[in-house]
């Protein structure tokens, strides 16, 4: 199975509201948007009602951050059933959130932390997907984030951690390239290396993503440029072994006009359609 | 293994502002007795990880919330910018966030119950602002009103448009009153003893923070058809009514009565009261705070 059986929509990009206007208006050609599902499934108002516009010409899939799948307050069930219906609403055939904990002891940590690698908190992940994916009856997939600190790898890596949680709870996976190169960088490994020993078949999405460095010349995932070059020679080393797929570029602060995103967007599926003109698509 | 005694000491660590010490040695020391339920080998990892890296979250994070405040009470935080107590050290947003953490960390997930955290901290913490700024915390109610309104879900139709009215020209009083008007849920009454909203304008327009001029005055905010967030001075009669049939619906008679029992209109001329009452009631609807129903 490739693509954890999910359309390959190619290249895409993050709805955000400062571009509302422009696409309703310009209705330019995009493959799909991708939008933060916690930043209108809960609200109404301006943001909801573009959205039901743009919904109307373009696939919409929804990715949230909210849904904080490793901390050990529990699931929030009612958060699973308004997710639920808000992806019907909207027609996202999957949906996604990250492998890290968002909140714990009732605290919103508004950011993506990292999880310690040990086999408890596999069995514990494993255990809450199950039960999102039986709530939301749509294929889910979990995303590996950037992570500064290293909380334990001392019972297994990274790569074996995440490949225990995918394989064991049957979901997808969203692989953000960039995560991967940004992680290799933090913590000295190699990218490629960590990438092939996932489970690359269960990749349903990839994310990419650019950043500028801080004038110390330290790195943060930012999302806030362009894709780097060594990211994209990446991406094309990914495609050759998963095909093509539903490519994220993400450019969430210091937006750039429309354009340029869909620019972005652009290169992801030329990249796609070089892969299939090697006659390997 | 603890996985709850770890993701807990993670939490402090990020967000608790805990020092910790340069030396893995001295961590390691500070972690075991700061923490309850870490296994030892659970002590060891955290205490392997760099206080320079994961200050990279705590700055991320109270980042992040200071710029959800400062998109969500401009007023309020200019104010607190303005009379920032000296000894909290230099004012920035993120001080602020993690300030209004330590007070009441925010439990839910949406930006109105980080909202609600800041509440606590303006009335519960900021005694010394307040009494420079006498309506420090009036500012902060009425943009955390402003803020409920414009997150709050949709209801059935779009809202009316003033120009919606203009088929009621023709219509005689008698059947003006029989008519029923509807009141949305998400409409939210704020009562001030100051004029807020002249000097939040100046401020979102990039003006010094001016005086406030002492008054009471009893705001409706609701959703209007542009869907953004509109405010609107009514009497404290038609204040109370429409607050209380929130998500349900009042006769125009009703509304017209709680008009006329205001001390400004029980001076007017019949045509006068009139006049006035349906330019209330215009600006009400092109407020969204409530909208023409079916006729009784």
């Amino acid at each position: 199975m490739k693509n954890f059986g999910l359309p390959a929509l190619g290249g895409g990009v993050g709805l955000r509201h400062e571009h509302f206007e422009e696409i309703l208006a310009a209705q330019p050609a995009c493959n799909w948007f991708e939008i933060i599902s916690d930043d209108f499934m809960d609200f109404g108002g301006y943001s909801r009602d573009r959205l039901m516009q743009i919904r109307e010409r373009y696939q919409i899939i929804s990715h949230g951050v909210c849904l904080a799948i490793g901390s050990t307050d529990s699931l929030d069930r009612d958060y699973l059933q308004r997710l639920k219906r808000f992806c019907r609403e909207i027609g996202s055939p999957w949906t996604s959130d990250h492998l890290c904990f968002t909140k714990v002891d009732h605290t919103n940590m508004l950011d993506l932390m990292p999880l310690p690698f040990t086999e408890e908190t596999v069995r514990h992940v494993v255990e809450r997907v199950k039960t999102v994916q039986g709530e939301l009856e749509i294929p889910f997939l979990l995303e590996n984030i950037t992570r500064y600190v290293t909380v334990s790898d001392r019972e297994m890596s990274e790569a074996q951690f995440i490949s225990e949680i995918v394989n064991r709870a049957d979901c997808g996976l969203l692989l953000d390239v960039t995560n991967v190169f940004l992680n290799s960088r933090f913590h000295g490994y190699d990218a490629w290396q960590f990438i092939e020993s996932l489970p690359l078949e269960r990749v349903g999405q990839i994310h990419l993503a650019g950043w500028e460095p801080a004038e110390d010349g330290s790195v943060i995932d930012s999302h806030d440029g362009p894709v780097q070059p060594e990211v994209w020679e990446l991406f094309k080393k990914v495609i050759s072994r998963t095909g093509p797929t539903s490519v994220l570029v993400e450019w969430d602060n210091l937006l750039p006009p429309f354009a340029r995103l869909l620019d972005e967007a652009a290169l992801a599926d030329k990249e796609i359609a070089e892969y299939a003109r090697q006659g390997r698509g | 293994m603890s996985l709850p005694a770890v993701l807990s000491a993670f939490r402090q660590l990020v967000l608790d502002g805990i020092e910790l010490p340069a030396s893995a040695r001295e961590r390691e020391a500070l972690i075991r007795r700061s923490f309850e339920g870490l296994s030892e080998e659970e002590v060891q990892d955290l205490s392997k990880m760099e206080p320079a890296r994961l200050q990279v979250y705590t700055s991320s994070v109270f980042s992040a919330e200071g710029n959800i405040l400062l998109n969500a009470f401009p007023l309020t935080l200019a104010a607190l910018e303005q009379f920032w107590p000296e000894e909290w050290g230099a004012y920035s947003r993120r001080v602020v966030a993690q300030r209004v953490h330590r007070f009441a960390p925010w439990r839910g997930i949406h930006s109105t119950t980080l909202g609600e955290s800041f509440l606590q901290f303006l009335s519960g913490e900021c005694g010394q602002v307040r009494r420079q700024v006498p309506w420090l915390l009036e500012a902060g109610q009425l943009e955390q009103a402003m803020l409920e309104v414009r997150r709050a879900p949709n209801e059935g139709r779009r809202p009316q448009k003033p120009e919606d009215l203009a088929s009621l020209s023709t219509a005689s009083v008698g059947e003006l009153l029989a008519l029923t008007v509807e009141v949305p849920s998400l409409l939210r009454g704020v009562e001030l003893e100051h004029d807020l909203l002249p000097i939040r304008r100046a401020v979102l327009e990039g003006e010094a923070l001016r005086a406030a001029t002492e008054r009471t005055i009893r705001l409706l905010c609701a959703r209007p058809h542009d869907l953004g967030v509109a405010c609107v001075e009514v009497p404290q009669g038609v204040w109370e009514l429409l607050l209380e049939r929130r998500g349900q619906a009042c006769e125009l008679s009703e509304l017209a009565e709680a008009y006329l029992a205001s001390p400004d209109a029980a001076s007017l001329g019949d045509d006068e009261a009139f006049r006035g009452f349906y330019a209330m009631f215009h600006s009400l609807v092109g407020a969204g705070s409530c909208s023409l129903g079916s006729v009784c």
